[in-house]
């Protein structure tokens, strides 16, 4: 029982370190339409800069392949999303959550940054993978829930399959690295 | 939501080129074929001709 327990404990405090988003999850911050916009268009960009720092620095054809298709789709989402808030005349709003991911995201830059070749490959896309997993569990559980309008609901489910594929995708680069 | 593709897997013999949401592309098979989304490498499926 007592080993379950820390076991437990040493499972959150892991995933606190390594999912930052799933902070977020666990505590559920109240957001509004505005600020779930925000979020949304931030996570978006975040994975296509760090798709755009992928194809400077790796030369593993699948890799960039992968790095393509993230820029690519996370592209078409913020644009989908840009032209529902337009219409929907809602200004995304800085907060919280979008700040932290920035924050976070600005980390694992400069980290990546400072490794090459293989290195480099395995470490984006093991943040890959473990950013993907944090990103669907945020958009499920914390965004698709308190989003108020039903477009912008609809629209967050719309990118969920799109985001599992990334997630399988990341995971089969990863097998092939090692 | 994003860009797919239809890609002959196993020697590229015929592929549809990205197609955006709601495109639609047409193919006669000939012969079976393993068949997979060349953007996003883990969508695949498979033509088997009845005979």
């Amino acid at each position: 029982m007592k080993t379950t327990r820390t076991l437990a404990a040493f499972a959150i405090a892991v995933s606190l370190q390594l999912f930052s988003l799933n902070v977020s999850a666990q505590k559920s911050p109240k957001l509004t339409d505005p600020e779930i916009a925000s979020v949304a268009v931030a996570a978006n960009q975040i994975d296509i800069t760090a798709g755009e720092q992928a194809k400077t620095k790796s030369k593993d054809k699948e890799v960039q392949n992968f790095a393509n298709t993230m820029i690519n789709d996370h592209r078409s989402v913020i644009k989908q999303a840009s032209d529902l808030v337009k219409k929907l005349n809602v200004t995304p709003k800085d907060n919280a959550v979008s700040r932290k991911l920035m924050a976070d995201a600005n980390r694992t830059r400069k980290s990546l940054a400072s490794k090459s070749g293989k290195a480099f490959d395995k470490a984006y896309v093991n943040n890959e993978v473990a950013y993907h997993k944090a990103v669907i569990s945020t958009v499920e559980n914390v965004l698709i829930p308190q989003t108020q309008n039903a477009e912008l609901k609809q629209l967050l489910q719309n990118v969920m399959p799109a985001l599992r594929t990334h997630l399988e995708h990341a995971q089969m680069v990863q097998k092939s690295l090692k | 939501m994003v860009a797919h593709d239809v890609t002959e897997e196993t020697h590229k013999a015929w592929a549809s080129g990205p197609m955006q949401t709601g495109a639609t592309w047409k193919i006669i098979p000939t012969s079976d074929a393993d068949y997979y989304c060349s953007i996003h490498a883990v969508m695949k499926g498979k033509i088997v001709l009845a005979r």
